[in-house]
């Protein structure tokens, strides 16, 4: 089956896939679904990476033949899952920990209204679909604009590229990561969410320089698995010192109002 | 092996000093015997003699060698004057490892591996912004936490668009297309290291960091930070002439827009009120007249570029620690705060004058010296450049003296105020020791620039 340049075939799945995470990823402001977007941008991009023609398997690991590359790129995804993951637990316990200090009867009233108007605007927001049509409708566009750009602005599928049907799928995916990441950068609500959009950017970058460099400078690609965790890792350490800061207010956050 | 010396013996230090937490006497022992040692294995490495670990290649040369020891010296100033001065526990690590980075940048050849060092050294002084010794970790105020959440985000996003630069100018170097993608590269460099450099107008980050952190850490973002990243560009400018000669339409954006850069850094730096921030806009009016000078592309104004990051380490340094002491000794760091400084604190003014006067271009210091020869160059291309470059200068000259105005007023209105550590006024003399001798007789500097830039240069 034609849809323009694409085929009804396994790296069609693959896109889709992305597309499925990535709307996850948009869509949702829910903290575990999220997780489970990253994680699966991240398996997909393993899937995809493995399906290079320079990439070979070199390392045998039980029954399964791996390269060493997606091998990083696996356990850079699922360690940066991981650190989003605990950060989020102890964010919770954080929060929940009771040692607040005794607060004057003024005070104290204060902090229960806002709370109270807090929690009621976040019901009101809870049901309303209209919150879902502003990312919906660009999830839409980034659709589009990736379709477009992936046609009129190939960096990967150039003469200098072995012959292959996989490039119009790596054109396509290195900029769907790019441009998704800006987008949740653009609408982050949390410190969290501006991590996430990072990674994907980060990821973005990795699979294109990966793609022109054909698996060259080992050094290059060891570094980007580094900045990746060290991006996870910086914004769980100030998203860490926001919320003590938060239960220093003595008010919730976002999460505890559902 | 000497090479792996310098990159890992400061990151060791800075480990070491990282566990010691609150013995800050003892780290900063540890930090001072690292940085000797450094300094003497720098000086024996064979120059122009290669290393090769994980399939990059490292190699010191005469031009790497001087910037290690101008670091080195910048380094050991940020260190002594964040302890005298108490800026926290961080600074003398995150100085170290900034420092063991930076010297990996100067000895590694591969441009790629080098922007991503300075995406990682750009999320270890994220460590530092939210090491505020007056602020408890749960009650720092939230704007600081916002410009540390901005600092990260600017430094991924300039990161990744050097990566993709360097990677196109790589990738495309010998097809057809070659020129459509230079133009690509060339432009994803010019955003990533305006993002990294805090050029206007990729600026906005900076002043607010600035803002909350400690000079300590401002200083090390300035100094090493910047002057790695600004002598990297320099670098590639040498080695791929053709980025700019190759480009015309974008080499003039790139140098029309450099003066603009300034000019507007320098009149937005007249609004300031908070001294910090004004160090900010000083920072990124100085790094546009550098961007200006590679920009030019011809050797005399690659050698000016060169001198001017020696004297923006310098200068820089120079400025912030006197805006540190004023605002460790008054407990402000406003204009208002400055009244009477001039009669309880003259060394401390006198950094600031010669700190402005020289980041001016004002004879003897070594500002003027640094851009003597890029006024030639100026001059040569267009009036209107020159003409930029000194009402640029006019307009930070401007806004330093309505800074420091207040400083003269007498001592009768003055706040009250602690004595300035005897350490820290040595640093603060070292660096001004430090701009008049090297502004009165720069020229053995000048000699290893002129030198370096006839080996690299096209």
């Amino acid at each position: 089956m034609d849809i323009g340049p694409l085929h009804l075939e396994l790296e069609l799945l693959l896109w889709a896939g992305f597309i499925l995470f990535g709307s996850l990823l948009i869509v949702f402001r829910s903290w575990w679904i999220n997780l489970l977007g990253l994680l699966g941008e991240y398996l997909l991009l393993c899937v995809l990476l493995s399906w290079f023609p320079f990439v070979s398997p070199d390392l045998i690991i039980g029954p399964f033949a791996v390269s060493q590359i997606v091998l990083v790129k696996g356990i850079t995804g699922v360690t940066i899952v991981a650190i989003l993951a605990i950060t989020i637990v102890l964010r919770r316990r954080l929060l929940k920990e009771d040692d607040e200090q005794s607060l004057d009867e003024i005070t104290a009233a204060r902090l229960r209204w806002a709370v109270r108007r807090a929690a009621r605007r976040g019901e009101q927001e809870r049901f309303n679909l209209a919150n879902y049509l502003l990312p919906i409708a660009a999830l839409a566009v980034l659709v589009i604009v990736t379709h477009a750009l992936a046609i009129l602005y190939p960096l990967v599928r150039t003469p200098t590229m072995p012959e292959s049907s996989l490039w119009i799928y790596v054109e396509l995916v290195w900029y769907w990561l790019g441009l998704s990441g800006i987008l949740i950068v653009l609408l982050a609500q949390e410190m969290q969410e501006v991590s996430v959009g990072l990674l994907l950017c980060i990821g973005s970058v990795d699979l294109l320089c990966l793609a022109l460099s054909r698996g060259e400078g080992l050094l290059a690609i060891g570094l980007l698995s580094a900045v990746s965790i060290l991006v996870a890792l910086g914004t769980a350490y100030l998203a860490q010192i926001f919320y003590l800061r938060l239960r220093r207010w003595q008010l919730p956050a976002a999460d505890d109002w559902e | 092996m000497l090479q792996l010396l310098l990159i890992l013996l400061p990151i060791i230090i800075a480990l070491y000093a990282y566990l010691l937490g609150r013995q800050r006497r003892l780290a900063l022992w540890a930090a001072g015997l690292a940085l000797i040692v450094e300094g003497y294995v720098s000086s024996f490495v064979s120059l122009d003699h290669s290393v090769r670990l994980l399939g990059a290649v490292f190699s010191l040369d005469r031009l790497g060698q001087l910037f290690v020891y101008l670091f080195l010296f910048l380094a050991a100033m940020i260190i002594i004057s964040a302890y005298a001065l108490n800026q926290g526990e961080f600074p003398i690590p995150m100085v170290l490892f900034v420092l063991g980075i930076t010297c990996a940048i100067i000895l590694l050849d591969d441009p790629i591996v080098v922007s991503l060092l300075l995406e990682v050294v750009g999320l270890a002084i994220v460590l530092g912004i939210v090491d505020l010794p007056q602020e408890p970790v749960g009650l720092l105020p939230i704007p600081a936490l916002m410009a540390g959440l901005k600092y990260l985000t600017m430094m991924v996003l300039s990161g990744i668009t050097l990566v993709l630069g360097f990677r196109i100018l790589v990738a495309f170097q010998d097809t057809p297309q070659q020129a459509l993608y230079m133009k690509l590269a060339f432009g994803l460099l010019v955003v990533g290291f305006g993002l990294g450099t805090a050029v206007v107008p990729f600026h906005l980050w900076f002043p607010d960091l600035a803002g909350h952190a400690s000079t300590a850490v401002t200083s090390t973002l300035v100094a090493l930070v910047q002057g790695a990243a600004l002598l990297l560009l320099g670098r590639e400018f040498m080695q791929t002439p053709q980025l700019l000669l190759g480009n015309p339409q974008g080499s003039l954006w790139l140098t029309g827009g450099a003066i603009v850069a300034a000019l507007v850094a320098a009149i937005l730096a007249v609004g300031q009120d908070r001294l910090k921030r004004l160090a900010a806009y000083a920072a990124s009016y100085d790094v546009a007249l550098i961007l200006f000078a590679f920009s030019l592309a011809n050797p005399q104004a690659l050698q000016a570029g060169f001198m001017l990051i020696i004297h923006h380490g310098l200068a820089l340094v120079l400025l912030l620690t006197c805006i540190g002491v004023l605002a460790w000794s008054t407990g402000r760091d406003d204009v208002a705060g400055l009244v009477g400084v001039a009669y309880r604190m003259p060394l401390v003014t006198l950094g600031l004058v010669l700190a402005t006067l020289s980041l001016a271009g004002i004879p003897p210091l070594l500002g003027f010296a640094a851009r003597w020869s890029l006024y030639g160059e100026a001059l040569a291309r267009s009036w209107l450049y020159a003409a930029g470059m000194l009402v640029a200068a006019a307009f930070f000259l401007l806004a330093m003296v309505r800074a420091i105005w207040p400083a003269l007023l007498p001592t009768e209105q003055t706040v009250s105020y602690r004595l300035v550590p005897w350490p820290v006024q040595v640093v603060i003399g070292m660096l001004i020791v430090a701009l008049v001798v090297l502004g009165l007789y720069p020229q053995p500097v000048m000699d290893v620039l002129r030198a370096a830039v006839g080996v690299l240069g096209p």
